[in-house]
């Protein structure tokens, strides 16, 4: 994995086609006072549009909602994995899914996590916080 | 007596005892006496000449309630008695028999006993005619058959009674040899395969079955002439005259003769079609309602998620100037109860999870099992100063383990939520393999207990019975354990003789057994 900066300043991709969804976790994100950089897409076709993009600088990390309009998100993941350039990229399924069958399919599809949206301000903060441990090598999923 | 030599060559109708025995009619009053009082049900000899006339003896009117005396000799008697249908048939042969002695006098005919009960009589008669053939007196002779036409009757009775049942009976019975040929068919069994009851009497079961399930009937014959089974139901398919097939419940016994052989096979089936059919449509609208419970639970996390976050948010986004007790409660109350709205939806899930798929169930340890479940309770039940008491034994059986674990969490963690403050909480479990390979829990407390009475309302979904001893309850804590046990065969039952208010809940949970063996 790429050196990453002292400040937690990273770029986290998130592919979410829920605006409100988006919204809540930035005024939140804002209000804790986390300042990662989010870029949001709302599809797959789009997220992976963006990672193809030899001239864009790639996300230290994606977020990746399960239930999206075209692709979902182990369709998605598996696109991720099968690139060179971006199958070293973690990958957290941000999902209200509780099906023991989309866990299985998105861990065997290389997702780093499998997690369940946060809704309180504490657990948006520990969320948040959490990511970060995947650039320190504290989390690192079974991909 | 005659001396007359007999001889082993002599003709039947030359036999020395018959010739010695006509000529003793002739001599010997006794022998004619004998034979009308001791072996027929009266005589009566008619003056054809004079029709008024006739003598009948004593036993005649005996049989029908009279002294000899009571009765006059004339043919009025018998002719006002005799039953008035029964009189014109007597007539008319009585007119047949005198212009033609070929013509046979010989009728069973019904009589007025003294008491009003018909007497059944066979009365027979023989012309005797002049030299010129002319008849001039009858000769006739009662046999009292009276007995034989009830028992007849009651034959009759009994055989029309059990063709109508046979007939008239809305599932298809068929009666066949012991090789599986049709001799008789009712019409249901016509119907449900289609063809006339004179078709199906030259054909065997195997006409009418399916190919594939041929061998089967013939070994289920073979088990029932051998004596093995005496009754055998099976599902089985039939074929329609059509070629369509017919998935039929088929009952077959054997009728014995009196020396125990097995002589016909009583078959009756039950068209399952339409059960089937509604079997299907039943599993297909539960898949389709268990996706629909999914779905829309799935959908309400979203709103509910997006609100507590806001609410939180405007909390916290409010000028504190503003920001005054009453607010600061009300956000809480918003905030708790999409908290709330939202442990509800994650019921609701679990509940549309369970189903009945038998592809991710594995070997369970039920010690194992339970020591888990236990675990994810410790906590609680030290707070609660419980506890609980495992089986010695585990027993090993298919499941699904995250299932089954939750089921006896909940158990637990209903027990701890219901103890009895007066006395130390003390959860029991039993465990056995029952005979026929299920498995039996038998998970107890001596806590606040349920009233018998009320255990139908705590299986149902969002029904808590006190509601104040639990408020972070969901009140799906045990529906979702009917549901798991139901996914697994099984069921969860109180057991009302050990359960009662103030004296504890027992729970039955038998797992890998169908629901129709309860």
């Amino acid at each position: 994995m790429t050196a990453m900066p002292e400040r937690q300043n990273y770029r986290i991709l998130m592919v979410e086609d829920d605006a409100l969804d988006y919204e809540l976790i930035m005024t939140a994100a804002a209000e804790i006072g986390v300042d990662h950089r989010f870029d949001r897409v709302e599809t797959g076709e789009q997220a992976l549009e963006r990672l193809s993009d030899p001239d864009a600088a790639l996300p230290d990390l994606i977020w990746l909602d399960l239930r999206l309009p075209g692709m979902d998100g182990p369709e998605i993941l598996e696109q991720i994995k099968a690139d060179e350039r971006t199958r070293l990229i973690p990958v957290v399924i941000v999902t209200s899914s509780t099906l023991e069958k989309d866990r299985e399919r998105c861990y065997r599809a290389g997702a780093s996590a499998f997690c369940e949206k946060p809704r309180r301000l504490e657990q948006i903060e520990q969320f948040l916080g959490s990511l970060e441990d995947f650039w320190a090598g504290h989390v690192l999923g079974p991909a | 007596m005659s001396s007359a030599p007999r001889t082993l060559e002599e003709p039947p109708q030359d036999h020395y005892l018959r010739r010695e025995l006509y000529a003793l009619v002739q001599s010997d009053h006794r022998i004619f006496e004998f034979l009308q009082a001791g072996s027929l049900d009266g005589i009566w000899y008619w003056d054809v000449t004079d029709q008024d006339q006739e003598w009948m003896s004593p036993r005649f009117k005996e049989l029908f309630g009279y002294s000899d005396e009571e009765i006059p000799n004339t043919s009025r008697w018998w002719q006002e008695n005799i039953h008035p249908e029964d009189l014109q048939l007597a007539l008319d042969n009585f007119a047949a028999h005198m212009a033609d002695p070929g013509h046979p006098y010989d009728q069973i005919v019904r009589y007025r006993h003294r008491d009003g009960s018909d007497v059944w009589v066979r009365c027979r008669g023989l012309a005797i005619r002049d030299d010129d053939g002319n008849p001039i007196r009858m000769l006739g002779a009662h046999s009292d058959v009276t007995e034989l036409m009830q028992a007849r009757a009651q034959l009759e009775g009994a055989e029309e009674r059990w063709r109508t049942a046979f007939q008239g009976a809305p599932i298809g019975m068929a009666i066949s040899d012991m090789q599986g040929r049709f001799i008789e068919v009712n019409r249901a069994f016509c119907e449900v395969l289609g063809y006339e009851a004179e078709e199906l009497r030259d054909l065997d079961f195997s006409a009418v079955t399916h190919p594939d399930d041929v061998d089967a009937g013939h070994s289920l014959l073979e088990a029932i002439v051998a004596g093995e089974r005496e009754t055998v139901q099976i599902e089985k398919r039939y074929l329609h005259r059509s070629g369509r097939i017919i998935p039929a419940v088929l009952s077959v016994s054997a009728a014995h003769d009196p020396d125990g052989t097995p002589r016909n096979l009583i078959a009756q089936i039950e068209d399952s079609t339409e059960r089937k059919r509604a079997e299907a449509e039943l599993l297909r609208s539960n898949r389709e309602l268990e996706q629909f419970a999914y779905a829309a639970s799935h959908d309400l996390k979203a709103p509910v998620r997006q609100l507590t976050t806001a609410t939180e948010l405007l909390g916290r986004h409010l000028d504190p100037a503003l920001l005054d007790d009453k607010t600061r409660s009300l956000i809480e109350i918003m905030v708790s109860s999409t908290d709330r709205m939202n442990s509800l939806i994650d019921a609701l899930l679990e509940l549309a999870k369970i189903g009945g798929k038998r592809d991710d169930h594995e070997t369970v340890n039920s010690s194992a099992l339970l020591a888990e479940a236990g675990d994810a309770v410790a906590d609680q039940l030290i707070r609660a100063g419980g506890e609980i008491v495992m089986p010695e034994v585990g027993v090993d059986f298919d499941g699904h383990p995250g299932q089954l674990g939750q089921l006896f969490v909940n158990l637990f963690a209903n027990a701890i939520t219901y103890r009895e403050p007066e006395r130390p909480l003390l959860i029991t479990v039993e465990v056995e393999r029952l005979r026929d390979g299920a498995v039996r829990f038998i998970v107890g407390d001596n806590g606040s207990g349920i009233d018998p009475a009320q255990a139908d309302r705590a299986f149902q979904i969002f029904k808590r019975l006190d509601p104040k001893r639990a408020p972070g309850g969901t009140g799906l804590g045990l529906a979702i354990c009917r549901r798991v046990a139901e996914a697994h065969s099984g069921w969860l039952e109180l057991i009302p003789e050990r359960s009662g208010s103030g004296v504890g809940t027992f729970f039955e949970v038998v797992l890998g057994r169908g629901p129709e063996a309860r």
